[in-house]
């Protein structure tokens, strides 16, 4: 998933990595089977264990969340307003954890503490195959309605589903999409509910059942249903582009105003029902969201939490630098905010069209000066050095570290690489986006990169059309910036993203350019498995397999930090989305 | 005088209209597609479609300029996906960001500037003309001097300093005044007061220094005239000689500088907005320049040149009624 700029993060956790094995369909929640660590910590952090697991006996109401007290007003200070609400249209993080409280989709997560659990939301569990994966089955709870007390119907589910086919509505996922369509030009499948067409794909035999067949066995169905593109949408409440500002509510709150860029308000939807949804609780009476104040100012009121700052909070801003030392290092502070790693890695990707000698790749990796660029980006607390591809957050991480380079790196090493290449004082472009950030990181790679014997230009792009640029398949650049966040805890959400070489086009993230038949073919056969464990320990060699050819250079394992005020209860970070949960709060008495 | 008002409303209307389409022109003319501008950051295909054909990007530049036009007198009709919507007189546009008529916007937002800018004329006019007076009237003396420097100092500092510095010691850390916002007066008296109380205190103490030290200057050079000395002669008392005469010959300068002041606040104090985050006209535009949303952007600079227009215009009366010795013909 992509997500908006924001500041450095802080380091408190090192999080280790379990997972629960589960098996698709009718299995219920089997014993956690553990993974490794991901090294690079700081010594005496505090560990914490993830599980992930799939609940398929999971009911409503959910689980009462420790001490909560329901009613009070909570006040959420944002930078920005969110830029999408509509389920067809939200992609970035901080805006699913918020549609989570207004909008069902057929299945979702449940978290207590540091296990996951993927279960059903609107449907009854998190879907039944008997196909492998091709045909899956959806029942809907009983007492699931809208706000205005309608009973969500399947034809409303499958009319949701039609919508992120619209061409109108380009800025979601497009996982659901390409495996009905079996391509990635899947608007020429189907090109949504506006013209009149429904989706064959999805049948709805009676008002309770959605059938969902794809060409191909797809196993990640139950996680992509989980993304606000598997929400239910009522076609007679559609209000087309109005409903990105105010959708219609299936979850326990509605929007009560919303005026763009300045405020919203959410209140109790009178009519949602707590016995009917195993996710959501609804202790919070009002959120009063106001947008546009600076994250620095946001951070100070919440440190000084004075009157109704104290049920204060932010649902996207992260601890700023500059008070970040005083969170650390005050207990009270620190005791309100979550932390932890986010699903979110970044790279510098390497031009492999451009630069073909694998030895000339390894002396990009082992010249590259990380701690310096972490350091520019606000020290140890941005991320911990990444050794891999994917964050710790996969089901199947494992750690790894194919080339120990040392953080600093190691310019001799990449010099003698050039040597033996033949190819010192090779000419390298930089690319980076023309911000006094990428100016500043830019100046270090030129510095890192020159240490080792090769030259290197620097090309400022606009930062409006940077992705656009570096995917371009004929771009002039070798060496700029990527980052990644897996939209739920699969590799099946990074690999065939990042490296799948068929994708290779303007606009897709493979900006490595990378095209190697086997690396696609086992992209492939990795995402027919059903079983996720098996799957992650597949996906996990892949990441290493990818590595060896050094088509990116692995940065950073991002972290989150974000500060709560002291009346705010039950808040947690939500670790499939790297950001704080919107769900679960409660404000202290 | 009537004649005079006619002939400079007439001006202001003309003035307008130049400014209306020196940025019609900036932004539709400069190379670069107004249509992907209008479209905002999460620009879809279908939508630059639909602006395509509501602004009539493929016609002269002078028929979609009068056609925006026209939208202010009698509205106009715009496609959002695939359906029409209406934007009702005056049609500054309509924002493909917000999703609504670029006018509803400004409405909403233009109390929260109208507030920040009456509250902090009123302090730095009361404040810098009331400092200037004294200084003049007791030149050289101690006073003068550490009033004087006091002003300058505010004119010294910047807004994104100062602001959230005071708002961190005093709100924050101190408690003593609440977080800033706007409250609507109506809504609740007491809570627009105390939430604008510093932004008015920050915006007037970086204008105090302008006001001091002109009102100083003018008051000095006043009182060295003929008719000062004449009058203090006749024997006139020092209240009248210097609330009414030298008074009068003190204000324009300073009504002149006001003017442009009053006028370029009523158009967005922007980066006091911004700091505070009071959702004015200023915040609006920036906002609007990130999203690139350019209807609301070319919406928030007339509204500017507006009031720069209209601020001059009533400097220009306010002098023939202060200062009988202008002339206006």
């Amino acid at each position: 998933m992509t997500r908006i700029p924001r500041t450095p993060l802080a380091v408190l956790l090192a999080a280790a990595l379990l997972l629960t094995g589960c098996g698709g369909g009718d299995d219920d929640s089997s014993t956690p089977g553990a993974s490794s660590a991901p090294g690079d910590k700081p010594s005496g952090e505090e560990r914490v264990v993830y599980r992930y697991g799939i609940d398929n006996e999971a009911e409503g109401p959910a689980p009462a969340v420790e001490g909560a007290v329901p009613g009070g007003t909570v006040r959420v200070y944002n930078v920005v307003d969110f830029g999408h609400l509509d389920p067809a249209r939200i992609y970035s993080n901080y805006e699913q954890a918020t549609s989570l409280l207004m909008t069902r989709a057929l299945t979702g997560y449940r978290q207590s503490g540091s296990d996951v659990s993927l279960v059903g939301d609107l449907a009854t569990n998190t879907g039944v195959t008997k196909d492998g994966g091709k045909t899956w089955t959806y029942t809907l709870r009983d007492g699931v309605t809208w706000e205005d007390g309608s009973p969500i119907t399947s034809a409303d589910v499958k009319y949701g589903l039609e919508r992120s086919f619209e061409k109108t509505y380009v800025e979601g996922p497009t996982y659901l999409q390409t495996w009905f369509a079996d391509s990635q030009d899947f608007r020429k499948y189907y090109a949504g509910p506006y013209g009149g067409k429904s989706l064959d794909a999805i049948r709805t035999p009676d008002a309770k059942t959605i059938v969902l067949k794809f060409p191909k066995a797809q196993p990640d169905v139950p996680f992509a249903l989980a993304m606000p593109a598997g929400a239910a949408v009522k076609k007679s409440a559609d209000t087309r582009a109005k409903y990105d500002l105010d959708p219609f509510a299936s979850g326990p709150y509605k929007i009560e105003a919303h005026k763009v860029d300045k405020s919203m308000t959410l209140v109790p939807n009178t009519n949602w029902k707590p016995e009917s949804d195993p996710i959501r609780t609804a202790y919070v009476d009002k959120f009063e969201f106001a947008f546009g104040e600076l994250p620095l100012a946001t951070n100070q009121r919440l440190i000084a939490a004075n009157g109704e700052d104290q049920a204060g909070m932010t649902s996207v801003d992260q601890v700023s630098p500059e008070v970040l030392a005083q969170v650390v290092s005050t207990p009270d502070l620190l005791q309100r905010t979550v932390s932890g790693y986010t699903p979110f890695s970044t790279y510098q990707a390497i031009n492999t069209k451009r630069i073909t000698d694998l030895r000339v790749r390894k002396a990009l990796m082992y010249a590259y000066p990380r701690q310096q660029i972490r350091q520019i980006l606000g020290g140890p607390n941005n991320g911990d050095f990444a050794t891999t591809i994917g964050s710790p957050t996969l089901v199947g991480h494992e750690e790894s570290d194919l080339f120990n380079v040392p953080p600093a790196g190691d310019p001799e090493k990449a010099r003698a690489l050039l040597t033996e290449a033949g190819k010192l004082g090779q000419k390298i472009v930089y690319a980076f986006g023309a911000l006094p950030r990428g100016e500043q990181i830019a100046v270090a790679v030129v510095d890192g990169l020159e240490k080792a014997g090769f030259t290197v230009v620097k090309k400022a792009i606009d930062p409006k059309n940077f992705s656009e640029q570096v995917s371009d398949p004929d771009n002039k650049f070798d060496l700029y910036y990527g980052g990644w966040g897996a939209d739920w805890p699969s590799g099946s959400t990074v690999y065939p993203v990042l490296f799948d070489g068929r994708k290779i086009s303007t606009g897709s993230y493979n900006t490595a350019l990378l095209n190697d038949p086997a690396i696609n073919s086992e992209i492939d056969e990795i995402s027919l498995i059903a079983d996720p464990v098996e799957a992650g320990k597949r996906w996990a060699a892949l990441d290493r397999k990818i590595l060896e050819q050094v088509p990116v250079i692995p940065d950073l394992y991002d972290r989150a930090q974000q500060l709560y005020g002291p009346k705010i209860g039950g808040a947690e970070l939500d670790i499939v989305l790297g950001i704080i949960s919107m769900n679960g709060i409660f404000v202290r008495p | 005088m009537f004649r005079f008002v006619i002939r400079r409303l007439l001006g202001a209307a003309v003035i307008l209209a130049v400014v209306s389409f020196a940025t019609f022109l900036l932004f539709f003319v400069i190379p670069g597609d107004p249509a992907r501008l209008s479209c905002g950051k999460s620009c879809t295909p279908e939508r630059l479609a639909d602006i395509r054909a509501s602004l009539g990007i493929d016609r002269p530049v002078l028929e979609q300029y009068w056609e925006y036009m026209k939208g202010i007198f009698a509205g106009r009709d715009f496609l959002q996906a695939g359906e029409v919507v209406h934007c009702d007189i005056p049609c500054f546009g309509y924002s493909f960001t917000n999703q609504q008529p670029v006018w509803e916007t400004l409405v909403d937002r233009f109390p929260a500037t109208l507030s920040l800018a009456i509250g902090a004329s009123v302090l730095f006019l009361a404040v810098g003309i009331g400092l200037g007076a004294v200084s003049a009237l007791r030149a050289g003396s101690l006073f003068d001097r550490i009033g004087i420097s006091f002003a300058l100092v505010g004119a010294s500092v910047q807004i994104f300093f100062l602001g959230p510095l005071l708002n961190n010691i005093f709100v924050n850390q101190l408690g003593w005044l609440p977080q800033p916002r706007y409250v609507p007066l109506t809504d609740d008296p007491v809570g627009w007061f105390s939430g604008l109380l510093l932004p008015w205190l920050v915006l007037a103490f970086v204008s105090i220094a302008i006001y001091a030290r002109l009102t100083r200057a003018a008051a000095i050079e006043a009182l060295s005239e003929d008719f000062v000395r004449a009058g203090r002669a006749r024997g006139l008392a020092a209240r009248t000689l210097h609330l009414k005469h030298t008074g009068r010959a003190t204000i324009t300068p300073v009504m002149t500088v006001f003017g442009l002041d009053i006028a370029t606040l009523l158009g967005g104090a922007i980066i006091t907005e911004t700091v505070f985050n009071i959702q004015g006209i200023g915040k609006l535009a920036l906002t609007s320049l990130t999203n690139s949303d350019l209807p609301m952007i070319m919406a928030t600079v007339l509204v500017a040149a507006i009031f720069i227009v209209l601020a001059n215009l009533v400097v220009d009366i306010a002098y023939a009624l202060v200062d009988p010795r202008v002339r206006i013909t």
